[in-house]
């Protein structure tokens, strides 16, 4: 027979510690059949919310190979303690910016832990950035980083940051984990030059004047560029 | 040589003695104290619903013992109690050389005395708890437990008769026993979820029992009143409603 039981999942994952099941007369301890050391439940990662990666100013144009910065924002699902750790590790193709002018700090959502320190934010050679040295929190809020980063060489969504956060310094119990939502999209610039230049209206063939252009009346040897391209926002 | 008015001047004399050093004394003087424990032995009423508490109460099993108690005389601290077990039980008491107690205790033959560090008032309500004692080898009821409040060499209050334990046949094995998460909740951490305990009964359950569930991983969140039900396996499912509670880490099962 069995018996379902509505419980709390423990705020990190891993196997839980045994079971014991016994079946008791009633009012009394006496037990008629008892079964102990049953093994334990699995447990999977915590599920974040809210996670996006999105360009830091709005106007940017996300174009292949930039530098440009982002702001990565989560809200976590399970409490974190004193030695614990929140990793990001991006792909290898969008590279964190670890040059002299490296620009990353959290916008909020994290504390320091006491006046006399400071959260720890570092990047190793592996892409992955790590925070650590927060003061622990028990109920998680949203939280927002700001990040330098170089986009990929590809257009399109990039491949997205393993989002995880880890109990311990040393990272072997895993408590949140988000592999799906920290990307953004590389735009193709391509694309928007030719949008600008089918809108002129207008245009006429001087070999000299190189402010209009028409394609097929002109002879080959005028070619010319638009002087202002339209901008084209791709959203 | 002690003439009746000797004899009446020593009586009134105890008798003053007596009143004077009450039990509640802190017995610095024991020769005295020692005479007058015979004038004023308290009695240690037992308290609660159950007396001696035995979380096991099969036979040959080890299981852990409370004793609840009320003196009628304040124990000062530094001073303990003492608990003869009956003959039922074998000496030793069946626990290793340095025994688990909820206080300091030792274990010498069928006694154990447990020290408190904190003095306990006269009229208090008060507990004292063994671990993994060895329960009779044989089924039926023990004989009467002793209890005594001690100070020193001093016994402040005693019951002779304090209670007896049911002990009861030997504990059956569960079979095909599972813990896991439920099909329609979620594995993941933090998240409300239900577990399903199944199992398969070795003898025939009387209709007055009850299940007990330990959830021995203190991780896990557990609600005072948590909703459970009957779970099918392989088509099967058991009749009725069930209400659960949460007693420490155990889920105890009833049906309504």
């Amino acid at each position: 027979m069995g018996i379902s039981v509505a419980v709390i999942n423990p705020p990190f994952s891993g196997t839980t510690s045994s079971f014991t099941i016994a079946v008791l007369r009633e009012g009394t301890n006496v037990i008629y059949d008892v079964k102990s050391s049953i093994p334990g439940v699995k447990i999977t990662a915590g599920v974040p919310t809210d996670v996006s990666l999105t360009k830091a100013d709005p106007d940017a144009i996300q174009s292949r190979n930039k530098m440009m910065d982002y702001i990565l924002d989560f809200k976590l699902r399970n409490p974190l303690g004193e030695n614990s750790v929140i990793s990001f590790e991006f792909p290898p193709s969008f590279l964190i910016d670890t040059s002299a002018a490296k620009l990353r700090y959290i916008r909020y959502g994290l504390e320091d832990p006491s006046e006399d320190s400071v959260a720890v934010i570092t990047v190793d050679t592996k892409n992955v950035l790590r925070i650590t040295n927060f003061a622990p929190f028990t109920d998680p809020q949203m939280m927002s980083l700001h990040l330098r980063l170089v986009n990929p060489d590809n257009i399109g969504e990039t491949t997205p940051a393993n989002v995880r956060t880890y109990l311990d310094s040393l990272e072997t119990i895993l408590v949140d984990e988000d592999v799906t939502n920290a990307y953004t999209v590389i735009e193709d610039i391509s694309k928007l030059l030719h949008m600008s230049i089918i809108t002129f209206s207008s245009f006429t063939c001087d070999s000299q004047d190189h402010h209009s252009f028409r394609d097929s009346q002109c002879p080959s040897s005028d070619i010319g560029v638009p002087s202002h391209p339209n901008r084209y926002n791709s959203r | 040589m002690f003439n009746h008015s000797t004899n009446a001047l020593l009586l009134k004399l105890f008798i003053a003695l007596c009143l004077f050093f009450t039990p509640t004394y802190s017995g610095k003087t024991p020769f005295l104290t020692n005479l007058l424990t015979s004038c004023f032995l308290g009695f240690l009423t037992p308290y609660g619903t159950n007396f001696i508490e035995a979380s096991i109460a099969n036979k040959n099993q080890y299981a852990d013992y409370t004793f609840n108690f009320v003196p009628e005389t304040l124990i000062p601290a530094g001073g303990g109690l003492r608990v003869i077990f009956p003959s039922q039980y074998t000496s030793g008491l069946g626990v290793s050389t340095a025994p688990t107690c909820s206080v300091p205790c030792t274990v010498s033959g069928y006694t154990v005395e447990f020290t408190f560090n904190t003095e306990i008032l006269a009229g208090k309500a008060a507990s004292a708890q063994i671990m993994q004692i060895l329960n009779p080898g044989s089924k039926g009821g023990t004989g009467n437990f002793q209890l005594q409040t001690i100070y020193g060499i001093n016994v402040l209050d005693e019951n002779l008769i304090f209670d007896v334990i049911g002990i009861a046949d030997d504990v059956g094995s569960l079979t095909s026993t599972l813990v896991s998460i439920d099909s329609k909740g979620v594995s993941s951490a933090g998240e409300t979820t239900r577990y399903t305990f199944s199992f398969k009964v070795s003898q025939l359950i009387p209709s007055k029992s009850y299940m007990k569930f330990s959830i021995l991983d203190d991780n896990i969140g557990l609600t005072q009143f948590p909703s459970c039900n009957a779970y099918a396996i392989n088509g099967k499912i058991i009749q009725g409603k069930f209400y659960c509670e949460i007693s420490g880490r155990d889920i105890l099962v009833r049906g309504k």
